[in-house]
């Protein structure tokens, strides 16, 4: 005999593998849309949360740059998979506490699914595009070969759009950096589910971690982190653009800004250092 | 390419002393009929040599004699909004209706007569500077004339670089460029800038600004409309009222780590796009199966080529432990060897020290370095009695906490670390704030594949070291600065790519 009431699921941060409560037991309340109904706590990502998971998205670096690009291009598709598998749960999360419609929800599932595809079809071919054999004056093999920037923290859009932050984290992870992703208002209602599709695709755990936050609290922390190597600021806010840029010279941070188009070659060479090689040619 | 400065064709008589050896040989100095230098120099707007509103010059001095050889105008916030304003006015006039192929045709043509004059630029860029001739003959202006060469052949083919989208310039740059190779950063600033259809407001560093106000005369002989080319001259302050320029689109510097940082925070609240070629402490890494001798060579290229003012010098080396007293004294016994003098002498290895400022710091750093231990060693080599000379030196058995392992010196100051296995060696080489370049010495192909890949540095030279092309890219990881200068890489720092 069923009992008739639903288990609730309650959502967490997702971090370094495992879905755990902050450490501040700071949480904010969520409704469902244009309700006062309670539809969710969800747990905030404090500073201390915020360092966690920079030691963590550290420690998966030589793991994840390190798999060949087909193996990364592999476990990209099936998030692409698991999306697919959580389609229902997604949609429906999206109806209630966004106020989507079924179609509108739908799209947004279609535009993340797309991303993680798109992704996953280039981890193994960016790189002959952008590496290059350059011809030196001179009895030299010269190369340029890309690497991953590393620790890399993404800063989601305000408005809602699975598809573009989709683009956005396999991007970055694409070219072998690691992910933290702080997700704002409009997402938390489905940091629990992004978090359970990355947590069933064979990512080494720490590749991609997620946090929730309130509007540019943890902006100071993250741009002042000596470890982290990369911002991707995709919020359009221009005075935290201009905070953010300022905060990361100290340890002379890469800062990228959104791009109109997010599936594209360029997404990924954003997030690229280039290395070039010498070597000399001859008996 | 870069000439070995261990490899003269002279005979060396060595005598024998104490401390090194006393190097006797006979002078060859290159005349400096085919330059002229006037007493008075103006700033280079809108196609024309204009005096300040300043109204005020500046003395430059040869380093090699500490004595004045001309006067520098003094750029002002005036003059500086007179050079974007002309720089503005080119790029919505002519040169932004230009086509990229006559773009091209103009920098082809700077290319050639850059050849053309060749000599006359390196006679100048060595009495300004203070860089043997050897080195600016062979090295700075052929590499100068190279990078215009190979940009010009850019500029009808920048759809090529994105593939589905919109290629087009960035609008009025200002570029910084410092004293070390003024020439050639000249040339590695401007020419992608120009190739991309840009329009360029450069400020030379203060104490080697003779061969850009030159090559400013090179762009009028060339034809470039008027301010599609502009040269100021000044110091830091100069440099702040052209990068906090409203209307400049975009700065480019090259120059130290400090001084960039200072540079992206003043227009972090601003939309200009900015590249950054910073500073470096490079590791130069000898492994025991290395053919050692040639190493030695390759680090001594690496630290003492251009005085050791060299942005990506190989300033921290690396030795496997068990072959570091070979190399400390195979090391020490080719210092005694580098000839310091005359930079104009065509057997100098080793010419002035930029200025007077930049010798008093390395003395600084130098007596620092004693004072926190290690074993240091000095060639024995006599110094000019006149002009600002160093006589180039190490350290070895120092630490990695060492102060000398850690800032850029910028100068002939080499320190000698050890390792034993690659792992540790990745470790040390790893070790700093910069990522600028580094070295690798082996015989073993797969080992170095694999050492350079852990190498955090943009630049990685396997068994040879400071070798520059314009069609290499050439730029920093971390501190080390934003971008690429060179190469396929180097042109997106001048485009907007939609």
């Amino acid at each position: 005999m069923t009992s008739g009431l639903n288990v609730l699921k309650t959502i967490k941060l997702y971090m370094n593998g495992e879905f755990v409560r902050g450490e501040s037991g700071k949480y904010s309340t969520m409704k469902y849309y244009n309700s006062d109904k309670h539809y969710a706590h969800i747990t905030l990502g404090s500073r201390k949360d915020f360092r966690g998971a920079v030691e963590s998205s550290h420690a998966a670096q030589p793991g994840w740059s390190g798999k060949t690009a087909y193996n990364r291009g592999q476990i990209l598709y099936r998030m692409a998979e698991m999306m697919e598998g959580k389609r229902a749960e997604i949609i429906s999360v999206l109806k209630d506490a966004n106020g989507l419609s079924e179609k509108e929800a739908n799209a947004e599932v279609d535009g993340a699914i797309d991303s993680f595809v798109y992704y996953a079809g280039f981890s193994d071919k960016y790189t002959s595009l952008v590496d290059n054999i350059n011809p030196i004056n001179g009895p030299f093999h010269n190369f340029t070969s890309s690497e991953a920037m590393g620790v890399t923290v993404l800063v989601c859009e305000k408005k809602l759009n699975l598809g573009r932050l989709a683009a956005q984290m396999s991007a970055i992870i694409c070219g072998g950096n690691s992910c933290i992703t702080l997700l704002s208002e409009n997402y938390w209602s489905v940091v629990a589910s992004l978090g359970e599709v990355f947590a069933t695709s064979d990512l080494p755990k720490g590749t991609i971690n997620i946090l929730a936050t309130t509007n540019n609290e943890l902006l100071e922390w993250f741009a002042g982190h000596m470890e982290v190597k990369a911002v991707s600021f995709q919020d359009q806010d221009e005075a935290a653009i201009y905070k953010v840029k300022e905060w990361g010279i100290d340890n002379m941070k890469r800062i990228i800004l959104p791009r109109k188009d997010t599936l594209c070659l360029e997404m990924i060479s954003d997030y690229l250092e280039f290395k070039t090689s010498w070597h000399p040619i001859g008996f | 390419m870069i000439k070995k400065i261990s490899k003269s064709k002279k005979p060396i008589k060595a005598e024998k002393k104490s401390k090194g050896f006393k190097i006797d040989y006979s002078p060859s100095l290159e005349g400096t009929s085919i330059v002229t230098i006037k007493p008075r120099n103006e700033l280079f707007i809108g196609g024309k040599f204009v005096a300040p509103k300043s109204n005020k010059y500046f003395d430059t001095v040869n380093p090699a004699t500490g004595e004045k050889i001309s006067e520098l105008a003094l750029a002002n916030k005036d003059d500086v909004d007179s050079a974007v304003k002309a720089a503005r006015h080119a790029y919505n006039g002519e040169w932004g209706k230009m086509s990229g192929k006559d773009r091209g045709r103009l920098l082809f043509r700077v290319a050639r007569i850059l050849q053309e004059r060749a000599r006359e630029f390196a006679v100048l860029e060595t009495l300004d500077g203070g860089k043997p001739i050897k080195e600016s003959r062979d090295v700075d202006v052929p590499l100068a004339a190279q990078h215009f060469f190979y940009h010009a052949g850019w500029a009808d083919k920048l759809d090529y670089l994105a593939p589905n989208k919109k290629v087009s310039p960035v609008g009025v740059c200002g570029q910084i460029i410092p004293w070390n190779f003024p020439l050639l950063m000249a040339a590695w600033k401007l020419a992608p800038a120009l190739a991309c259809g840009n329009t360029v407001v450069l400020k030379p560093a203060e104490t080697t600004s003779l061969t850009a106000l030159l090559l400013a005369d090179v762009f009028n002989e060339a034809g470039f409309p008027a301010g599609v080319v502009n040269i100021i001259t000044g110091a830091g302050e100069t440099g702040a009222a052209l990068v906090n320029h409203p209307d400049v689109n975009k700065i480019a510097f090259t120059g130290s780590t400090d001084v960039g940082k200072l540079i992206a925070k003043s227009i972090a609240h601003s939309n200009k796009k900015l590249s950054l070629e910073l500073g470096g402490k490079s590791a130069n890494i000898i492994f025991a199966d290395a053919a050692i001798d040639q190493a030695i060579e390759g680090v001594v290229n690496g630290i003492y080529f251009n005085q050791g003012h060299v942005c990506c010098a190989g300033s921290r080396l690396l030795v496997e432990e068990s072959i570091v007293d070979e190399v400390v004294k195979k090391l020490q016994r080719r210092l005694d060897m580098i000839r310091v003098g005359n930079p104009l002498d065509k057997n100098t290895d080793l010419g002035a020290i930029n200025s007077l400022e930049q010798l008093n710091k390395i003395k600084e750093l130098v007596d620092l370095g004693k004072k926190e231990g290690g074993d240091f060693y000095q060639s024995s080599s006599p110094l000019p009695k006149k002009g600002y000379y160093f006589a180039p030196c190490m350290f070895s058995n120092v630490t990695s906490a060492h102060t000398l392992n850690r800032i850029e010196i910028f100068g002939p100051v080499l320190t000698i670390q050890t390792f034993r296995t690659p792992d540790e060696a990745i470790t040390k080489a790893n070790d700093s704030r910069y990522g600028l370049a580094a070295g690798i010495w082996s015989e073993k192909g797969s080992k170095n594949l694999k050492i350079a890949g852990a190498l955090k540095a943009g630049v990685v030279w396997v068994n040879t070291y400071n070798k520059f092309d314009a069609a290499s890219p050439f730029g920093g990881f971390a501190e080390s600065g934003w971008g690429r200068e060179g190469g396929r890489h180097g042109l997106f720092s001048y485009l907007k790519i939609d």
